[in-house]
């Protein structure tokens, strides 16, 4: 019992310290990924729910998904938000 | 191998000539060859040698044991604790389930170097301190046990865990801090969400561990109560007044940790719930370290086919085959060492 209290003790706290110098110091965000990531996101339709609701946006990304489109492309067609609408309320930055 | 003859209340039996232990802890190890060899844990021993400098100074202060026993007694505690006779306890953990034969393990190499400190010879049939009756006064296998167990499990919590859990929270924090400003995407179910910050997603790696660290710290209290001084069954048989609170200072003097003597000594021989609590919080903290170790290899899976949102340092070629590959091999030790 308590060999193994001692061991799993040690072990935690070694690792962490391990996993914090050789992993975590050194880690970095890979801005380009993270853009090109956060920019196909078919969940930034999300914003429009409180402006449109959730079924027209729904749609907006299904076609969008459907269409390899982006979402301003398919919210355009579908005509339930204007260019400059969709600017303004679809900005992740005002998400987080 | 050259042996002495050693004995005790079953009769004699030959030990290695050099070594200090006496006729039980050779008769453990014939009796049971379970494991590795010598896998009762240092910290044990290390515990079990400040219980029993503290045990004798008390004895010699109420006046149950010779000042000059108890003297020699604290100096081969000393030699031990400074890691002068760790090949004199050659005892595996697989033994008896009161751990008795390791307490009579340091009560006979106690013994036997106080009396070679004194001038003696290992063979001689009279010797400076009696394992039972000098190193072991006031005390049975069934408090001086549990009692170790909470002063090792203790140590190594303010020593090494706690420190290195804390640590990783501050790179973290750091981590998160840095990471603030750059907006992502979120994910659940592993599928695309709305967005958050990296630094966000950091943060609640911070509060895991803030929450896993507070959890541990907690369960010190319960490991500072110690048992010493209930003897066999709770009642502290055969201990003098006043030595189960004098006992229990002497080992926190000697530490420097607040231990104190259990109210109950009843739960503290009978039970061992301190000790399963504190390894209900380093499971908390072992999920925790899952999870967050996790979730970052695959923010670092890739570099080009997988999400890549985050860069690991390359620490060595993760491949013997595959040129050119690195592995984020940090996460992947932490996440053995959680299972």
């Amino acid at each position: 019992m308590i060999s193994n209290l001692l061991q799993s003790a040690r072990l935690l706290g070694d690792a962490c310290v391990s996993f914090a110098d050789k992993a975590i110091a050194g880690a970095e965000a890979n801005l380009k990924n993270i853009r090109h990531n956060l920019e196909n996101s078919l969940m930034l339709v999300t914003a429009l729910n409180t402006h449109i609701g959730y079924e027209k946006s729904a749609k907006i990304t299904k076609k969008a998904h459907a269409e390899v489109t982006t979402l301003r492309e398919a919210a355009l067609t579908l005509g339930f938000v204007t260019d400059e609408e969709f600017t303004e309320w679809v900005d992740p930055a005002k998400m987080v | 191998m050259e042996y002495r003859i050693e004995h005790d209340t079953l009769g004699n039996v030959e030990v290695p000539a050099d070594k200090y232990w006496g006729a039980q802890t050779q008769r453990s190890k014939m009796n049971f060859k379970i494991g590795p060899e010598a896998s009762m844990p240092r910290e044990i021993i290390d515990a079990f040698a400040y219980l029993k400098k503290a045990a004798a100074l008390t004895n010699a202060e109420l006046g149950v044991l010779d000042q000059e026993k108890a003297d020699l007694i604290a100096q081969v505690v000393d030699e031990i604790l400074a890691g002068k006779l760790y090949d004199n306890f050659p005892l595996v953990i697989w033994q008896t389930g009161s751990g008795t034969q390791s307490n009579m393990n340091v009560n006979e190499v106690i013994a036997n170097r106080g009396h070679v400190i004194k001038g003696g010879k290992l063979t001689d049939e009279k010797k400076a301190l009696h394992p039972n009756d000098d190193v072991n006064k006031s005390q049975s296998s069934n408090d001086t046990f549990p009692t170790a167990m909470h002063i090792a499990a203790y140590k190594m919590l303010v020593e090494v865990t706690i420190p290195g859990v804390k640590h990783l929270r501050d790179r973290l924090a750091k981590k998160s801090e840095e990471f603030k400003d750059i907006v992502k995407t979120g994910r659940t179910h592993w599928m695309d969400a709305t967005p958050l910050t990296l630094g966000q997603e950091f943060s609640g790696y911070v509060s895991q561990l803030d929450h896993g660290l507070k959890a541990l710290e907690a369960t010190l209290d319960h490991l500072s109560e110690l048992a010493l001084g209930g003897t066999a069954t709770g009642t502290g048989l055969n201990t003098p007044k006043g030595y189960d609170e004098n006992v229990a200072g002497k080992i926190a003097q000697l530490t420097g940790f607040p231990f104190k003597t259990a109210p109950n000594k009843f739960e503290a021989l009978s039970a061992h719930d301190a000790i399963v609590e504190t390894s209900g919080a380093l499971k908390q903290l072992a999920v925790s370290c899952m999870h967050i170790a996790n979730n970052v290899r695959y923010l670092a899976s890739g570099p080009r086919c997988s999400i890549g949102e985050v860069n690991l340092s390359a620490n060595e070629p993760g491949s013997s085959i595959m040129p050119g590959k690195v592995n984020p091999t940090q996460n992947e030790a932490l996440t053995m060492v959680c299972c």
